[in-house]
């Protein structure tokens, strides 16, 4: 799993975060350390989505979000069909 | 490479900047950020501007770029911008290659061009800086052309920053293909410096569009979110 706006999705499934909470979140359960572009292309693309929103917060510099009932929904899709993938990986793997 | 971050920032477009551009900011500085992320945050900014450009406009930019850059090859050519070129008649006999290589082979000998160098006082910034026999091997050889022009003739050029002296060492280098009719003693100089430009900058200027077109089709493909 390694597309950027996934691992956002799944980093805020657990609380709100602002972008260096996330990127550290990420390499610590993904093993992947998400550039600052790569990060902040993923957060962009997913507010217009609206799949996360920002949260009022007094640091406007550090800036948290929140996954959206949207977004959840579709990091729910995502993560059955991924799930579904590594399942069936695994079985053949066993089988050969 | 902070300064070079904060310079890459600068990339994005200004609506993206005036919501993001705080917030990346302070990313980079939590993050400790150094030269592993100059590419990541140069192709993200380039990601936003080629999804907020019109097509046209990716492409007029690119293209400028491509004429800019192709204008700069004329100017680091070694050879001069002006030609002159002198017409000959080969000789007959049966392998008239032969009889032109041969006679070229006479003609660019290195005595020959030191003595016209010499004659000539040609290349005097070059022959502070190097041995002679470098400034005719490296300087005045890439500026030599000798090429078939037309049925039993051969044309001799010369390439020179001087007009007069592109035409002088033409005539000189035909002179000295003994046996050969000169037809044309080095006929009137071109501006071979304005063509090559305009050649470069055409080319530039295909690539310039081209590399656009590509650009445009990776970025914009890319699903954002799949």
């Amino acid at each position: 799993m390694s597309d950027p706006a996934l691992l956002v999705l799944a980093s805020l499934a657990e609380g709100d975060k602002h972008g260096y909470a996330m990127m550290e979140d990420i390499e610590r359960f993904g093993g992947i350390r998400l550039g600052p572009g790569t990060l902040y292309g993923a957060i962009t693309r997913l507010e217009e989505r609206g799949w996360i929103g920002p949260v009022k917060s007094r640091d406007g510099r550090r800036q948290p979000y929140r996954i959206t009932a949207a977004g959840q929904e579709h990091l729910a899709e995502q993560l059955a069909t991924l799930n579904r993938v590594v399942k069936t990986g695994l079985s053949r793997l066993k089988q050969a | 490479m902070k300064r070079i971050l904060w310079l890459l920032i600068r990339l994005y477009p200004a609506w993206w900047r005036h919501r993001y551009g705080k917030e990346l900011e302070a990313l980079l500085e939590d993050s400790g950020s150094g030269s592993r992320d100059v590419w990541d945050l140069f192709r993200a900014a380039m990601e936003v501007q080629m999804k907020t450009w019109s097509f046209a406009r990716i492409v007029t930019v690119c293209g400028i770029a491509g004429v800019l850059l192709a204008g700069l090859v004329p100017l680091s050519m070694r050879y001069g911008r002006y030609e002159s070129t002198a017409v000959l008649k080969i000789p007959a006999g049966d392998r008239p290659i032969d009889i032109v290589n041969e006679a070229a082979q006479t003609a660019l000998r290195s005595n020959s061009l030191l003595t016209i160098v010499n004659d000539q006082s040609l290349y005097p910034r070059q022959r502070q800086v190097m041995p002679l026999e470098s400034v005719i091997n490296n300087v005045m050889r890439p500026a030599i052309q000798i090429s078939r022009a037309g049925p039993g003739l051969v044309a001799v050029r010369f390439h020179s920053v001087d007009p007069s002296v592109a035409q002088r060492v033409t005539q000189l280098l035909a002179a000295k293909f003994a046996g050969f009719q000169v037809l044309d003693p080095a006929g009137p100089v071109k501006n071979e410096f304005v063509r090559t430009r305009l050649y470069h900058g055409g080319l530039g200027l295909l690539a310039g569009i081209l590399f656009g077109t590509v650009l445009t089709m990776i970025f914009r493909r890319r699903a954002p979110i799949r």
